[in-house]
């Protein structure tokens, strides 16, 4: 598997594409797509397949309409029926999506928003805006951050210590990490132990 | 490098190649990744000595090193070659002493937990990596580009961080002590609940960087 991570410098998000070994390749929230995005899905996959969407704020989701100018056969995969504008297939928590060789897993981990989808792929796992390095998604109200800390500790600090994260902003991690270095985590009373 | 950083935010980031096997060693109850394609980590192969000795050599010849794995291993008194390019690869537990990484290129590759002690990064560029957990011990990192990594919780003794740009780098719960960070690139560094003890950042621009946790740092 090949993941091509991309820093999209319009709204400082992460753009990943990930690729199997035959070049059957998905997005994984397309913030912005320009030139470079664009240089990877051409020069280091053989065709774009699908889109995966952690959640539907546009600052993850705003290249869609880019994308799907330029690859109308691409289905696009999200928590919701449709996603700015466009008929998106709606996962819930567990299902598995196979393309190519990847083999994608859709965990429901909501709080940042109702929508939040974080995919496990292997020992990836693409988490949008729910765990970063060192801090979770902003939450709008009290009530959704208890949401947001509880979902994050059974569905994703259950997960094995080498599971790496591709957040959706920031620099990559690893759940090891997060049990011992997320603020936010270690502020809500969860330790080490209760993982 | 500094005023670059700073006057065109929007600069091209490029795009970095993540390749990880995240293959599993074969050993019951072992988390580890395996060394490259094969059935076991570097810590249970039966060729430990000459995986060290692989890679030791890959470092000090230069090229590329991609893809590997080598947890908890001890490296001495290397010097890497020119062009050295260390991409994908899990240096997790490693300890390093007395090594020299001069222009090395150091994409999405983990160190975290390692110990660096005497160690000096110059003039590297380093992307998308993680040094999280990790004790720096005299050691340095100079004249580098160490954008978007996370050192998250690092502990750093009588270290020089000067002249780099560590733009969107986190170094929040970190320890640093008798370091400088001197002639830095602190856009969108983050530095939460991070200890400071005798630090400088004369030149450097922490106006821009976030220290308090009620600052909007990624969303």
């Amino acid at each position: 598997m090949n993941i091509f991570a991309h820093l999209s410098a319009e709204r400082l998000a992460n753009v990943y594409t990930v690729a199997d070994d035959d070049g059957n390749a998905i997005i994984i929230d397309p913030a912005h797509i320009d030139k470079e995005i664009l240089q990877i899905i051409e020069e280091r996959t053989n065709i774009l397949k699908a889109v995966f969407l952690t959640h539907r704020h546009v600052t993850h989701a705003e290249g869609l309409g880019t994308l799907m100018k330029i690859y109308q056969d691409v289905r696009i995969y999200s928590a919701s029926d449709t996603i700015m504008g466009f008929p998106s297939i709606k996962l819930a928590d567990g299902d598995m999506i196979t393309i190519g060789g990847l083999c994608i897993e859709a965990i429901s981990v909501p709080g940042h928003s109702m929508d939040s989808l974080v995919y496990r792929i292997g020992s990836a796992l693409f988490t949008g805006d729910t765990l970063l390095a060192g801090t979770i998604g902003s939450t709008k109200s009290v009530i959704e951050k208890a949401l947001l800390t509880k979902s994050i500790r059974s569905k994703l600090l259950t997960l094995p210590d080498n599971c790496l994260i591709y957040p959706g902003h920031g620099s990559l991690s690893k759940i090891r990490l997060e049990l011992m270095f997320n603020q936010d985590l270690l502020e809500s009373g969860m330790s080490v132990i209760d993982a | 490098m500094l005023a670059q950083s700073l006057i065109d935010t929007k600069r091209s980031q490029g795009h970095d190649i993540i390749m990880f096997p995240f293959k599993h060693c074969i050993v019951p109850g072992c988390p580890a990744f395996t060394y490259k394609e094969t059935d076991y980590c570097y810590h249970h192969s039966p060729d430990k000595a000459e995986i060290l000795s692989e890679v030791t050599e890959l470092l000090e010849k230069g090229g590329s090193i991609r893809d590997i794995s080598l947890v908890n291993a001890e490296i001495r008194g290397i010097r890497t070659g020119k062009a050295l390019d260390i991409i994908a690869s899990n240096f997790s537990f490693t300890v390093f002493e007395d090594c020299v990484f001069e222009n090395a290129r150091i994409i999405a590759s983990f160190f975290d937990y390692c110990i660096f002690s005497r160690c000096r990064f110059i003039s590297c560029d380093i992307r998308y990596s993680v040094f999280a957990g990790s004790m720096f011990a005299s050691s340095s990192i100079t004249d580098s580009t160490v954008i978007h990594n996370n050192f998250m919780g690092i502990e750093a003794a009588d270290s020089d961080f000067s002249s780099n740009d560590f733009y969107f780098s986190s170094f929040s719960l970190s320890k640093m002590q008798d370091t400088s960070l001197e002639d830095c690139n602190l856009k969108r560094t983050n530095f939460r609940s991070c200890i400071t003890k005798n630090v400088s950042f004369r030149y450097s621009n922490p106006e821009e960087a976030f220290f308090r946790k009620d600052e909007g740092y990624t969303i």
